[in-house]
């Protein structure tokens, strides 16, 4: 249990962090399928959802990365988690934004918990975690195991969505921190009620949905190089 | 905190204490794994006698000095004791120059009357483990080196013995298979008499060595044997023909040898000569159970160690080091059927089972058999093994690729597991290589000339895939015909009090161990022994030399050739 009073600084991956979401992982792990027309199906199958992804990436992130994960269907855990680890590896390790290092750092040296809030899949995340250090909690996306298989779907609760306050309060209330002293870094429309739950809040790059709402809400709107 | 005083513990240590051990197959992967384990974690044993026989041109110290100074399977051993490793040896370890396939194991009468006087358990690991050896070796080896054991066990005055089988001895069954000897068991034959069979078996073999003696069948290879010749144009002809006619002869003894033991083994129902061979031998064990206290005990597939000797330790050729060499080949079809389960125990928790069990026997509290795999308890299926190879190698090209070949194209392109008759199956493949051979030899001959080094490539790409094809030949039985769980539950309720002892394969995290583990061990130790190369050999910096005049064993006159002396004072290190 925290000392009362202590705080924590919540970022949502996507968008302060990392540029890439949760299409991109998906998609590098239906290209390494082990058989061609495998790689061929869940490509055609995410080119179909990325659309309908980027529109609802504003409003229902929920949907939006139930969509973005239904092709790994069939997919073994074994394959997802090398592939996972690999996808950090090679791809998002270089593109972590020196913005979003630079806030951890910041929310550091403000005494802040810092809790990680991502769309991507634990073993990129665990990754990230481990790449970044001092993190000290994450919460992110879940695949429903079947067999050893992933089913396509997503555990509940599902990160992405308009409860990502819900998990800060949660957060808070478990750890006896003081959420009006709490800073969060939001991206994207979603990310509304998680940046109203705290004390601070920035938006970080944001997305249309959440750039109109910071400005009319006078938050402070953060843009870096992505 | 554990009572060791309570019946469900067992403490190895102080069953072990004083106890004199009689080892066989020491030099094999799963009988050097407990020996080392044995000697690092045991101290309190009374001596372990290691029968090793003499091979070639090295008598068994030889053999053992090599073995101890050049496998790493002792690293940890070396290092621990260091220069004083040689007197640690010396105070434990028996050596004895003998042969199981012989008569009184080779050794002397006086030696055997020592061994028969002190031995308390025999731990028989010895065998041969080859899938299609010569069926002459099999029986010798498997089935008269078990009996000349037995006959040892069963005069002693007091030694139990632990016999190490298989759980393949189940052969052509179905389903759970349970930890039981069956008298006279064959899978699908009834009314099987295992002695009977040995007899057909010898009778068999006598007849094919005799038809391979008759004038006309040398005649035959003699002219295979000429053709041979004139083809690589010797220049001493006669001798050269001579020389190539005994290699032919020798090859085509051999191969006879082995088709007849896999037709046996097939016929009735096991899916290749070792376990037929082996599960003969358990039949004749069975009709002895009256006069011996012993043991079974059936490994599954054994694999690379999980801790000790060190995590990846491996020399075993008949596990998945050749079928995960495959997959990491060009040749990517396997057949086999994902959902049956792969029963692979890492070689550790092997010797733990086995310690538990030779603890066991000491304390007369052991059962008959004894199943040691993990598809009963942490079940790895055929389809997850297969995909953590492909993931294994796929990480190796991508970090470790030393051509553009396996950065581009081993890197990602994967294995897949088909069913037999799979249209990319290695039987197609031959047939489109043998097609286009026939095709060029169709062709006028001064185009064939032209065409030599095509002809040539098609013929190495044949011979490769003739590989594949008996390799797939020989797992097939438990890649695809198989499904069996082997229950393991005679071990589940025995805890012991030392940690290092506790039999748990419940514990093993399958991705961890083939990823970070076990293909990382293959790679290093078994790979390299099927591409023909030399594995790495550990270097000790204090070499150990068994220069000691041979004395006798634990207070006896020096009939007994063991070469180690019974205590560390009378040892002394060569320099």
């Amino acid at each position: 249990m925290e000392q009362r009073g202590a705080t924590a600084a919540f970022f949502r991956v996507e968008g302060t962090l990392v540029a890439r979401g949760a299409v991109s992982l998906a998609a590098y792990c239906a290209a390494n399928q082990a058989r061609l027309g495998d790689r061929i199906m869940r490509l055609g199958q995410l080119a179909m959802t990325a659309p309908v992804y980027a529109l609802l990436g504003q409003s229902d992130r929920v949907l939006a990365n139930r969509l973005a994960y239904l092709p790994l269907r069939g997919m073994s855990e074994d394959r997802i988690a090398v592939l996972a680890e690999e996808y950090f590896e090679q791809i998002l390790k270089e593109r972590v934004l020196k913005g979003g290092l630079e806030l951890i750092k910041n929310a550091r040296a403000a005494g802040h918990r810092v809790v990680l809030i991502s769309d991507a899949l634990e073993p990129v995340v665990a990754a990230l975690t481990q790449h970044l250090r001092h993190i000290d909690d994450f919460v992110c996306n879940r695949l429903e195991l079947r067999d050893g298989s992933a089913t396509g779907k997503l555990l509940a609760p599902v990160v992405g969505g308009h409860d990502s306050d819900a998990y800060a309060r949660d957060y808070a209330r478990d750890r006896n921190l003081d959420l009006s002293r709490s800073v969060a870094y939001g991206a994207h429309g979603p990310d509304l009620l998680l940046l109203g739950a705290v004390g601070s809040r920035c938006a970080v790059n944001p997305d249309f949905t959440l750039r109109r709402a910071a400005q009319q809400s006078s938050w402070p709107v953060l843009d870096y190089d992505v | 905190m554990f009572d060791s005083s309570a019946n469900n513990v067992l403490s190895i240590r102080e069953t072990f204490a004083g106890k004199h051990v009689l080892l066989t197959g020491a030099s094999g992967f799963v009988g050097k794994v407990w020996l080392t384990m044995m000697l690092e974690h045991v101290p309190e044993v009374g001596s372990i006698r290691v029968l090793l026989r003499r091979k070639a041109l090295l008598s068994a110290r030889e053999r053992f000095e090599k073995m101890v100074n050049g496998s790493p399977a002792f690293g940890p051993l070396h290092e621990r004791f260091g220069a004083g490793f040689s007197s640690y040896l010396m105070s434990k370890v028996q050596l004895l120059d003998g042969d199981i396939s012989e008569e009184g194991l080779g050794l002397s009468a006086a030696d055997n009357a020592t061994l028969r006087r002190e031995v308390d358990l025999i731990v028989h690991c010895a065998g041969l483990v080859d899938f299609d050896p010569d069926v002459r070796k099999a029986l010798s080896a498997n089935v008269d080196g078990t009996m000349n054991v037995a006959d040892l066990a069963a005069s002693s005055d007091h030694a139990a013995l632990l016999h190490i089988s298989t759980c393949y001895v189940a052969g052509r069954r179905y389903g759970r298979i349970a930890e039981e000897v069956q008298p006279d068991f064959a899978p699908v034959a009834n009314n099987f008499d295992a002695a009977r069979e040995i007899e057909q078996a010898r009778a068999a073999i006598d007849r094919i060595c005799a038809e391979h003696e008759k004038a006309e069948h040398i005649a035959k290879l003699r002219l295979d044997a000429e053709a041979n010749v004139s083809a690589k144009g010797a220049v001493d002809r006669s001798r050269a023909v001579q020389g190539e006619l005994r290699r032919l002869q020798r090859e085509s003894l051999r191969q006879a040898l082995s088709d007849e033991g896999t037709a046996r083994a097939a016929r009735l129902g096991w899916p290749n000569t070792y376990t037929y061979t082996k599960s003969l031998a358990e039949s004749l064990l069975l009709k002895r159970a009256h006069e011996l206290r012993l043991a079974i005990l059936r490994p599954s597939i054994v694999e690379s160690s999980v801790q000790y000797p060190f995590p990846g330790w491996n020399e075993s050729f008949n596990g998945s080091a050749p079928l995960a060499y495959v997959m990491g080949t060009w040749f990517r079809a396997i057949p086999a059927r994902p959902g049956s389960p792969f029963d692979v125990i890492p070689v550790d928790h092997v010797a733990q089972a086995m310690t538990n069990v030779g603890a066991l026997l000491l304390q007369d509290r052991a059962q008959l058999a004894y199943h040691v795999g993990s598809s009963d308890r942490n079940v790895c299926s055929v389809g997850r093994a297969a995909e953590l190879i492909v993931l294994a190698h796929r990480q190796y090209y991508r970090s470790s690729a030393r051509t553009r070949t396996e950065r581009l194209w081993k890197s990602r392109s994967d294995s897949v597991l088909v069913e037999p008759d799979d249209p990319y199956c290695v039987q197609n493949a031959r047939s489109i290589t043998q097609g286009f051979l026939e095709a060029i030899d169709l062709l006028p001959s001064k185009l064939v000339r032209k065409l030599q080094r095509l002809r040539n490539t098609t013929l190495d790409v044949d011979d490769r895939l003739a590989s594949i094809e008996k390799l797939v030949g020989l797992y097939l039985p438990f890649m695809y015909d198989g499904h069996y769980v082997f229950e393991a539950n005679a071990l589940r309720g025995v805890l012991t009090l030392e940690p290092e002892w506790r039999f748990e394969p419940e514990r093993i995290d399958w991705r961890r161990y083939w990823l970070e583990t076990h293909m990382p061990g293959l790679r290093r130790w078994a790979f390299p022994l099927i591409e023909g190369k030399r594995p790495e050999r550990y270097k000790p910096l204090h070499p150990v030399k068994l220069s000691v005049p041979p004395p006798a064993l634990v207070g006896h006159e020096p009939a007994v050739s063991s070469l180690l002396s019974a205590t560390p004072s009378a040892s002394r290190l060569s320099s």
